[in-house]
């Protein structure tokens, strides 16, 4: 059984150039202040994929966390923003926090102290407190990158595709095909692949099959679920087209990811 | 299945201030009994927490753990300056069903004792960040505050295991086993008091589970369920006007000189002399 101290790595670095923030299939958090001013700092979430170049000429110091999207849904926050929309496509989020003058900017930089603190005592004592603390993390940087509310979508093609998206979230275990999908919109099918496609960068049933997948690797992980469970819930009726399905998609078969991964 | 589990704050989750509670929390006979956790921390104080049958003097920097179930009165001689934050063990759970209670909330953690950490200087500051955040959180409404909430919950209870008077490690077999038993006899124990009615239920055999009943408390399980209608007993004996007839039908006893007879021996005392010796207290 993997353990949140053995997924996740924390730790400083100092040095003249940028960390080494090249692509990786894990999600990064970055926390970087300027030597000049120690209260002032940029926090960076990289999704997996993405990376990042720090302005060359000054001299950065600061902590680099790093874990899989499998911390995402032991620790229950895989459908915060912005970690629910990944992997729509590899994106970079940062921010400038100001220590100085309020308490979450303060807070943040204690709370990415302590997690790299936490990760290097002995393991049955760190996971106590590991989990909580990223957590909390988490819900402040889901807090920093909070878009402005779509309530105002730029148009015809982002409504229609926020609806699709809303709707595969809401009911992704009833529907299966993209054409249950386009009915529901009252919009026809090739009409809804068309623009999901021109929006995301994806065709539908990728988003289809992310959802389904998630949804299974979150059962795996919380519920002790066993696989047929998950597969006729999911609406599989056939076992092994669901364990081919999730192998596929995971890497690995449902009771060996369950047996790596599920939180006890 | 639940596509993602959401987690809701009522009536699961509260928070408050124990200066804005004063008038409630003094009231002078008040035993009252708990449906789920609370998390009391009493920053500055004097006076009395009588938890169950135990009486401790009030500390300054003391976090106080008080179960489900568990009866108890804070007596305050002075105005008491802290907090109170109370949870479900749904609540901490998260709707994960696979998930187990940390160890100090667990019952291997839960002694027949107060749980209380006194906090040193070290980590005082650390809690009362955890602390007021948690209050200033439940307090508004932002973003993913059940989440939030959470989150700061898992690190106060953390803090609270660090204590280091039990095992961290993760629970093996017997322990799981044991704390299944210990949940299901919290639950039934007014309807069923044979060894071999839980076993059944576990799908185990009741020689099987005496045996890792034994292997990690020490006692057997028989013993376990007769201190748990025990302390019931003597729980609503305090909290309660009930008559020790109700009582015992309420404990599941049919015949009331049966649990007469039972509380006697098992006590050393009568029912109403305990009664009387804990109301004139």
């Amino acid at each position: 059984m993997k353990t949140v101290s053995s997924l996740l790595t924390a730790h400083p670095f100092a040095n003249a150039g940028s960390p080494a923030c090249g692509a990786s299939p894990l999600f990064r958090i970055l926390w970087v202040s300027d030597n000049a001013d120690a209260d002032f700092g940029h926090l960076y979430l990289l999704s997996p994929g993405s990376h990042v170049h720090l302005p060359a000429g000054h001299q950065w110091a600061g902590y680099l966390l790093t874990f899989p999207e499998e911390m995402l849904l032991m620790t229950g926050c895989r459908h915060f923003h912005p970690f629910a929309s990944f992997p729509a496509a590899p994106v970079v989020w940062h921010t400038a926090v100001n220590g100085s003058c309020n308490d979450t900017g303060r807070y943040v930089r204690r709370l990415i102290a302590s997690l790299v603190r936490e990760c290097q005592r002995p393991s049955h004592s760190a996971d106590t407190l590991l989990p909580g603390l990223l957590k909390v993390l988490l819900v402040y940087i889901s807090r920093f990158c909070q878009q402005p509310q779509p309530s105002e979508p730029r148009g015809a093609d982002q409504h229609l595709f926020q609806r699709f998206m809303h709707l595969i979230g809401e009911k992704g275990s009833e529907r299966k095909g993209i054409q249950d999908y386009a009915r529901a919109l009252a919009v026809r099918t090739d009409v809804l692949s068309e623009t999901v496609r021109k929006v995301s960068g994806y065709p539908a049933s990728h988003h289809i099959y992310e959802h389904m997948i998630r949804t299974a690797k979150q059962a795996a992980i919380s519920s002790g679920a066993s696989m047929k469970e998950v597969a006729y819930n999911l609406g599989f009726k056939d076992m092994a087209h669901f364990s081919k399905f999730f192998r596929n998609k995971a890497g690995m078969t449902y009771s060996d990811y369950k047996k790596a991964y599920q939180t006890i | 299945m639940k596509n993602s589990t959401r987690l809701t704050i009522n009536p699961h989750f509260h928070a408050e201030c124990l200066a804005d509670a004063r008038q409630h929390w003094s009231v002078p006979a008040g035993y009252h009994q708990l449906d789920i956790f609370e998390m009391i921390w009493i920053k500055e104080g004097r006076g009395t927490m009588m938890v169950d049958l135990e009486k401790r003097p009030i500390t300054d920097n003391t976090l106080y753990c008080l179960f489900p179930g568990q009866i108890h009165r804070m007596a305050a001689e002075q105005d008491l300056v802290g907090y109170k934050i109370a949870f479900s063990g749904d609540f901490l759970s998260a709707g994960n069903a696979a998930h187990q209670l940390p160890a100090a909330l667990n019952y291997p953690g839960r002694g027949e004792r107060i749980q209380v950490m006194r906090l040193n200087s070290e980590v005082q500051p650390e809690i009362e960040e955890v602390v007021r955040t948690i209050v200033w959180e439940y307090a508004n409404d932002q973003q993913l505050k059940a989440d939030m909430l959470h989150g700061l919950l898992r690190i106060l209870i953390a803090y609270f295991s660090r204590r280091g008077t039990y095992d961290l490690r993760a629970p093996g077999n017997d322990e799981m086993v044991f704390s299944r038993f210990m949940n299901m006899l919290d639950r039934d124990f007014r309807s069923q008091k044979q060894v071999s009615a839980y076993a059944a239920d576990m799908a185990v055999t009741s020689n099987y589970l005496s045996e890792v009943v034994k292997r990690v408390s020490g006692y057997s399980a028989s013993h376990h369920i007769q201190q748990r209608i025990l302390l019931e007993a003597k729980r609503k004996a305090i909290t309660t006007r009930s008559s020790m007839k109700t009582i015992g039908l309420e404990l599941g006893f049919d015949d009331s000189s049966t649990f007469s007879k039972f509380f006697k021996t098992k006590t050393g005392v009568n029912f109403s002399d305990f009664r009387s010796g804990w109301v004139h207290a």
